[in-house]
């Protein structure tokens, strides 16, 4: 993999909350019919490339009019959350979507279901065609299944989940080496697959696979059965990208079962990682090397949900009858055999069974294109929304140490307009992020500049101890809104103490992480040693017994070292994240809350 | 002698086609719309056959749900009604109802079963699978009857009955199948007990679905083990699949064969003229281009003219089906 790759990926991850990735309009868009499509990730180009070939189509005709595709790219969580407010200020969010094409059409159920409780008609009337599909699978390294059973047993949640439960790990299928068992699932507020594995596994935690209620999901037992296995979560996060690039790293590192056991993802993800190019992004150039182990699909014997990529044409007061007209023919276009061939080398299944499904959905990938055998009954929008309102009281709690670079630079101007600095602009960011912090997480505050503190070590001053957000919500707060810029970046150092501090106080309950913010490059004559750095990091995270404490670093401004801080997450098998426009920053500081 | 008679076959098109062409310009020119075009309300499943029949004749078209006709406002604007003969007893719009025309097209009612769970269905139905044996097995564990732990529940989808004539059509079926084909129903059969037993189990596990064949062949025997529907719609798509999904399913007719039968019937206000337009040539084969099995018409591809149609539909009467819905909106809420 080429190293500016992961950039890339978290620049992607960066811009799924809220960022716009706008698709080529065709040249003679400006007196064309425009449809605006909010699409998930994993079909921006497939959908562009779609886009432009109708636009050059006899179909893409509207009482006479020419019609042009333009796709945005958002997260199937986040475009949820802005159709949910109406879709506010398109020039920050993008264009208001005439097509809203998130992952899986159970997204609709949980917009609508938000909007009636707002007392706000339903934008989703009509169900949206299907355009492509990929079930939810559980996939792990190949062995690792092997151990269970796989390929002759029928393995399902009940199977992987128990093993979460277990303390003795993997030890309990005569493999001790493997160490604890480390399970990897997405954030159910922002992700696809990690709402249609939370609802998998509230269906494990009740024994049925249809008619989940919210009675069910408020049982102890079934609270209980999830929070053990949350317990398991190595992190969460945005993407399920995030998980894949680190154990593609790990693998080519020969520790293919240090990072993760299992990882919820869809079944198209193996397809990619199988081929080497875990994020399904190829850069030019770029040759994919196939991992060392490889990874396979387990189909829940339990059953398991679809993604099944519906274009749903929004009944919104934006959306014109042209408008919807001119969708409609798209929709069309794109469910059309010819085109629907491109779906499958894209690793998904055609949505039109005129379309066989072939290759790449094959053994040789670890898949079975006959599989899955049942699907869960997807529940009502109003045990949707409680799925998600109930993970966020059982979901493994955070241990975070914030680490705010407050070097001189942070003084800058960033945004004209306002004469706000980079450091006002983190400072609100910082501040928003509380919120999605759970009472009962732990959140601690340090910031850094050479000399700041008048004690050794003088690089960085706690300001804030570690300790529940329902204490000191307000301390942090009250602290950060009072963070001023001083003088360098002592980077090294700070990311090395602020490690060894969270590993000395490692709480194996909880996930651990530091969160670096850092506008420039290491400007510590003392300690100015990348090499070792890394080399401490690697030391302390590979194997399969490590103690995981994870850095995300996020990258603020134009002159952060962004090279240095994914080196310094890889090293952690964890993600960067770039704010290099600091407007936003925002957005991405909650793309890497999202992790906890 | 083949020529003559090909000569004379085109001119009998074209007369009928300048017919119908004649009933339209009447319409527009004078009766009791003057001015303005006829409109053909559809029934929802028929939309594909009054696009055809708009493209064709140029008439206006209408679609709307069952439930949908029933609340709507605007009647007096349609002209004429085409849909399922068992829908017109339909009790909020039969009053502004003329006489239904005779059935212009047919189409079996279908179960698909996915190959594989059909032999294991067959089975426990004792050799040929039944209403009444789908019933007893519905929403129970695969494995309790013989079949595979991983295939889950028994699922089932079908249209919705309140919505869709289709579906009214497919719980009249069943109902018929389950009190014997010889037995004419009446509404206090559904407040029987083990009728009402049966047809709640039955009932709650399926999916109403409009698309529920499609959904079948798109997401293959996860998403549904048995679906009922018309055979016009599952024969067709089952035809145009492609091999490795078309080879897992296979279509049954529960015997004795019922059929969703197609009538037009005028509004009581209407254009008469609209008769003649729908019972044309046009008419005739924009139902057949739909999969319906209509006399004198060559059916599409994956619609068979086995097994033979029945003389009537074999269904309940309307009335009794207005009976049934109400018992299924009970099971079901």
């Amino acid at each position: 993999m080429m190293l500016r790759r992961p950039i890339a990926v978290t620049l992607a991850a960066a811009t799924i909350l809220g960022g716009i990735v706008l698709a080529e309009a065709p040249a003679s868009a400006g007196s064309c019919i425009t449809v605006d499509i909010a699409s998930s990730p994993e079909k921006l180009v497939l959908l562009t490339e779609l886009g432009e070939r109708f636009a050059k189509s006899d179909e893409a005709r509207v009482d006479g009019q020419c019609v042009a595709i333009q796709v945005q790219r958002q997260s199937s969580g986040a475009a949820e959350a802005l159709l949910e407010a109406d879709w506010p200020k398109p020039s920050k969010n993008g264009p208001r979507p005439v097509i809203w094409s998130p992952s899986a059409s159970t997204w609709a159920g949980v917009l609508d279901q938000r909007r009636a409780d707002a007392g706000k008609d339903p934008y989703v009337t009509t169900p949206g065609k299907s355009f492509m599909l990929t079930p939810l699978v559980i996939a792990m390294p190949e062995p690792m299944a092997e151990a269970l059973g796989y390929p002759d047993t029928p393995l399902g949640f009940e199977d992987v989940l128990a093993l979460a439960q277990d303390p003795a790990g993997w030890a309990g299928k005569g493999h001790p080496e493997w160490g604890p068992f480390k399970f990897g699932k997405t954030n159910p507020h922002f992700s696809t697959s990690g709402l249609a594995e939370t609802v998998a596994q509230y269906y494990a935690a009740t024994g049925k696979t249809s008619d989940l209620s919210l009675e069910d999901l408020a049982r102890p037992e079934v609270e209980a059965y999830s929070r053990a296995v949350e317990s398991a979560v190595v992190h969460y996060g945005d993407t399920t990208l995030t998980f894949l690039n680190n154990l593609y790293r790990s693998d080519r590192r020969g520790d293919p079962f240090g990072y993760a056991s299992a990882v919820a993802v869809e079944e198209k993800s193996v397809v990619d990682y199988n081929r080497g190019n875990p994020d399904g992004i190829l850069d030019p150039g770029e040759k994919p090397r196939k991992p060392r182990v490889p990874l396979v699909a387990i189909y829940p014997k339990e059953g398991t949900l679809f993604s099944d990529n519906p274009l749903m044409i929004l009944d919104a007061p934006w959306v014109s009858n042209k408008e919807a007209d001119a969708a409609r023919a798209f929709s069309n276009f794109v469910t059309e055999k010819q085109n629907q061939k491109r779906v499958l080398k894209f690793g998904f299944r055609p949505g039109n069974p005129a379309v066989s499904i072939g290759a790449p959905i094959t053994a040789a990938n670890g898949l079975d294109p006959s599989q899955p055998q049942t699907t869960l009954e997807v529940p009502s929008p109003p045990v949707l929304a409680g799925v998600i309102d109930e993970w966020d009281q059982v979901r493994k709690k955070a241990r975070v140490l914030l680490v705010i670079d407050v070097s001189g630079s942070m003084g800058d101007e960033a945004d004209s307009r306002t004469g706000a600095t980079k450091l006002d602009l983190a400072k609100r960011a910082a501040v928003a992020a509380l919120d999605q912090f759970q009472a009962d997480d732990e959140v601690g505050l340090r910031v850094f500049s050479t000399d700041i503190s008048s004690d050794e070590p003088t690089d960085y001053l706690d300001l804030v101890p570690i300790g529940a957000v329902s204490d000191n919500r307000n301390d942090l707060e009250r602290s950060i809104k009072s963070l001023v810029p001083t003088q360098g970046t002592p980077l090294y150092t700070v990311t090395q103490d602020s490690y060894q501090r969270m590993l000395d106080e490692f709480d194996a309950t909880r996930i651990n992480a530091v969160v670096i913010l850092s506008d420039g490059r290491n400007e510590d004559d003392r300690n100015n040693d990348l090499q070792d750095l890394l080399k401490y990091l690697r030391g302390r995270n590979e194997g399969e017994t490590t103690t995981p404490v994870r850095i995300f670093p996020i990258a603020y401004g134009g002159d952060a070292d962004e090279g240095t801080l994914q080196r310094i997450a890889e090293a952690t098998n964890a993600a960067a994240y770039s704010a290099v426009d600091p407007a936003t920053i925002i957005n991405v500081f909650n793309a890497v809350v999202s992790n906890f | 002698m083949r020529r003559f008679l090909a000569l004379l076959g085109a001119l009998a098109m074209v007369g009928g086609a300048i017919l119908v062409r004649g009933a339209i310009d009447d319409a527009s020119g004078g009766g009791s719309n003057d001015g303005k075009k006829m409109t053909l309300l559809c029934a929802a499943e028929l939309e594909t056959v009054c696009d055809e029949l708009h493209d064709t004749t140029g008439i206006r078209i209408a679609t709307a749900p069952m439930d949908g006709v029933a609340s709507n406002a605007e009647l007096a604007d349609y002209d004429g009604w085409l849909t399922f003969e068992r829908n017109t007893a339909n009790s909020a719009v039969a009053p502004l109802l003329g006489a239904a025309s005779p059935v212009l097209g047919r189409s079996p009612l279908v179960l698909a079963v996915g190959k594989e769970r059909g032999a294991v269905l067959e089975q426990q139905c004792g050799g040929e699978i039944t209403w009444r044996c789908v019933g007893d097995a519905a929403g129970s564990s695969w494995a309790s009857i013989g079949g595979e732990v991983a295939w889950g529940n028994v699922k089932l989808g079908h249209a919705d009955p309140s919505t869709s004539g289709e579906g009214l059509a497919i719980i009249g079926q069943a109902a018929q199948q389950f009190f014997g084909p010889t037995k004419n129903l009446s509404r206090d059969d559904f407040e029987q007990d083990n009728f009402f037993a049966w047809f709640t189990q039955l009932e709650r596990a399926v999916e109403s679905d409009d698309a529920a064949f499609e959904h079948l062949l798109t997401f293959g025997a996860a998403r549904y083990d048995v679906v009922a529907t018309i055979e016009a719609l599952a024969g067709p798509q089952l035809a145009a699949a492609a091999r490795d999904r078309r080879d897992r399913v296979r279509l049954l007719y529960p015997d004795p064969v019922a059929t969703a039968d197609v009538v037009f019937v005028p509004f009581i206000d209407g254009n008469d003229s609209l008769f003649d337009v729908v019972v044309s040539d046009d008419g005739r084969a924009a139902l057949a281009h739909a999969g319906f099995r209509v006399d004198g018409e060559d059916p599409i591809a994956g619609v068979p003219t086995a097994p033979p149609l029945p003389d009537s539909s074999n269904l309940p009467d309307g009335g009794v089906l207005e009976a049934l819905l109400q018992t299924w909106r009970e099971v079901t809420r």
